[in-house]
This record gives structure tokens, C-alpha cells and sequence, in this order.
């Protein structure tokens, strides 16, 4: 028997999975290959790893954090965000049918493909203003 | 595992969603009282490090107040959120591995690196030479690997579920996590 199928067959039956084989074909071949049964041993080892590892609660004060930052002044920006995500769409398909209007006069050229979408750069300013805040911009005046 | 399938959200949970989609915060926080506990832990399981963990869980509630307007309930809302959890922590880690590369220290078990948490001393150090080779594994596991791991073995989760929060087919569920194993059998097995 393949010791592949067999070995896949443990890991399901481990998991309390639907298997190809059933039980006992694992378990007779598994009595007669030593390879196959120090994979049993290493799924046995890694559940038993996780298995001890703990088991943490959220901190208490968690809420009260993510909530304050919910209500930080950075936050409104990026819940006004969902909006610039519009424009920002709008303004691309702007972009495309007019870029596609000057190709097809113009015949083909080469444009290689945006790396990053609009769609994408706004998820990417989000993502970093959630992680880091708004970017304080400070202005010096003259008199 | 999931307490509810997709769109099977108890009224009170939709009422919920719906109004913490207006930016209604204190809908939302009856959200996160929900899944705070659920969702640090799974954060924990795949960081395995307290103060990382906390970070990444703020950062997974924010994304996900402000990302309400995408769910859109193919899914069960749970689902939702741990894929949200499970991307939000594999970037966390990768942006911590940047910093690491650029670092002078190396050390996978420094100041911000994985806490120890292998079997206590008064385990058999055998056991213990088995639970730190594991965590070095897993570790140095590529992601896709690592997740899977964590959310079977660490979570329960089935391999349905497994399936619905990364989006994969149950047959690719399973032969990942033959991939996944098959590595940690390469380093266990001269302990083995």
C-alpha cells in the first residue's frame, strides 16, 4: 500500500475527517512500517503541542482601546473613507475610458499594467492609517 | 466550532451588524463583546506573543468596523471576521520580518519575537526538545502552511470551516494540511 495515502489517511482520521481508507487498513499497515508510524507519532506530537499551549482571554481594557481609537479624530477620515473609495473608482473608470478612447485613436502602445490599483491604494492608506494613525502635518506660518 | 452558518446570524446579531454599519460604536461594541475572546486567541495562536496579539486584535475590530460595508453576508459573520484576523496577523508578521531582516539581531525568540511557551521543565525533557522544535518550525513555516495548522489543531476548526474562513475547497483543506504535517514530520523525526 502507498505509504502517502496512507500517511494522508492519519491526518484525517486524526482530525475526525472523512478518510479514503478506513481505520483498520491504517492501523494494520501502520503495525508493519516504521515510516508510517513515526508520522503518527509526529501528528500525535503536534497536536499534543497545540493542545498545551494556552488558552488567553482578550485583556479586559481591550474594548475600551479599540473603542477610544474608534473615536480618535484620525478615525473619522477613515470612515469617510468608503466615499473617497467612489471617488476614487469613478475617477479610474474616467481614466480607463478615456485612456482607452486616446489608444484606440492613437493605435496599440505599449502600457505596462498598473502594479497597484485605485482600489487597492485606498485598502493600503486605510489599512496604514488604522495601523499608525493619521500622519500629523504640521505648518509653519510666517509673519 | 462556529457558533452560526452563513446567514443563519441571529436577529439581534444582524440588528447588530446593520447598525454598526451606520458607525453606530456601541452596536460595535456589542459585536466585539461577542468575539473578543475568540478572536485574541486565535490572534494569539497564530503570533504566540501577548503583546503582538493585543495590537493585532485592536487592528482586526478596527478593520472590521470600517469594513462592515463589504460583508456582505455570503458567509457567516464569524467567518468574516476570522478571515480578517488570520490576514491582518499574516501581515503583521510579515511587516515583523521586514523589520527583523533590517535588524541587526536575528534571534526568532527576541524582545518582539515568539514567547516559549513549550512544556515546563517539570515535563520530560524529551517532550520539551519536541515542543521547542515545533515551535521553531512553525515558525519558520511558510504562512499558508502555519495558518492552516493553527486553525485546525490550535481552533478545532473542522475542515469546513477551515474552507470557508480561507476560502479554499475542503480537497485543498485536506492536502495542505498533509503539506503542513509531512514538514513538521521532516523536523520531528529524529526525535521521534
Amino acid at each position: 500500500m502507498d505509504c502517502e495515502e496512507i500517511r494522508r489517511a492519519l491526518g484525517a482520521l486524526a482530525d475526525g475527517e472523512e478518510a479514503r481508507l478506513g481505520r483498520p487498513e491504517v492501523e494494520s499497515h501502520l503495525s508493519t512500517c516504521p515510516d508510517c508510524s513515526r508520522a503518527a507519532r509526529a501528528i500525535e506530537a503536534e497536536r499534543a503541542y497545540f493542545g498545551s499551549l494556552p488558552r488567553p482571554a482578550a485583556p479586559a481594557d481591550l474594548p475600551a482601546r479599540i473603542r477610544q481609537r474608534l473615536m480618535a479624530p484620525g478615525a473619522r477620515l477613515v470612515a469617510s473613507l468608503p466615499f473617497l473609495r467612489v471617488v476614487v473608482a469613478a475617477a479610474s473608470l474616467l481614466l480607463a475610458v478615456t485612456g482607452g478612447a486616446l489608444l484606440l485613436t492613437a493605435g496599440p502602445a505599449p502600457a505596462p499594467p498598473p502594479a497597484l490599483t485605485a482600489g487597492r491604494a485606498v485598502d493600503r492608506l486605510m489599512d496604514a492609517i488604522v495601523r499608525e494613525g493619521v500622519p500629523r502635518i504640521e505648518v509653519e506660518v510666517n509673519r | 466550532m462556529f457558533p452560526r452558518r452563513p446567514g443563519e446570524e441571529s436577529l439581534d446579531e444582524k440588528d447588530l451588524i446593520a447598525r454598526s454599519r451606520t458607525g453606530d460604536a456601541d452596536a460595535f461594541a456589542s459585536l466585539m463583546d461577542r468575539y473578543r475572546d475568540r478572536i485574541y486567541r486565535l490572534v494569539w495562536g497564530l503570533l504566540r506573543n501577548t503583546e503582538d496579539a493585543e495590537d493585532v486584535t485592536q487592528e482586526v475590530f478596527i478593520k472590521a468596523f470600517y469594513r462592515l460595508g463589504s460583508f456582505e453576508g455570503g458567509s457567516a459573520f464569524y467567518t468574516w471576521l476570522y478571515r480578517v484576523a488570520v490576514n491582518t496577523a499574516a501581515d503583521w508578521r510579515k511587516r515583523w520580518r521586514r523589520r527583523r531582516a533590517l535588524s541587526l539581531e536575528d534571534s526568532p525568540t527576541g524582545p518582539e519575537g515568539v514567547e516559549d511557551h513549550a512544556p515546563r521543565p517539570e515535563r520530560l525533557a524529551h517532550g520539551r526538545e519536541l515542543g521547542v522544535r515545533l515551535a521553531e518550525a512553525l515558525d519558520r513555516m511558510p504562512e499558508k502552511f502555519r495558518r492552516i495548522l493553527v486553525l485546525r489543531d490550535y481552533e478545532g476548526l473542522t475542515y469546513e470551516e477551515i474552507g470557508q474562513v480561507l476560502h479554499l475547497p475542503k480537497g485543498t483543506v485536506e492536502s495542505r494540511l498533509f503539506r503542513a504535517r509531512e514538514r513538521l514530520r521532516e523536523v520531528l523525526e529524529p526525535l521521534l
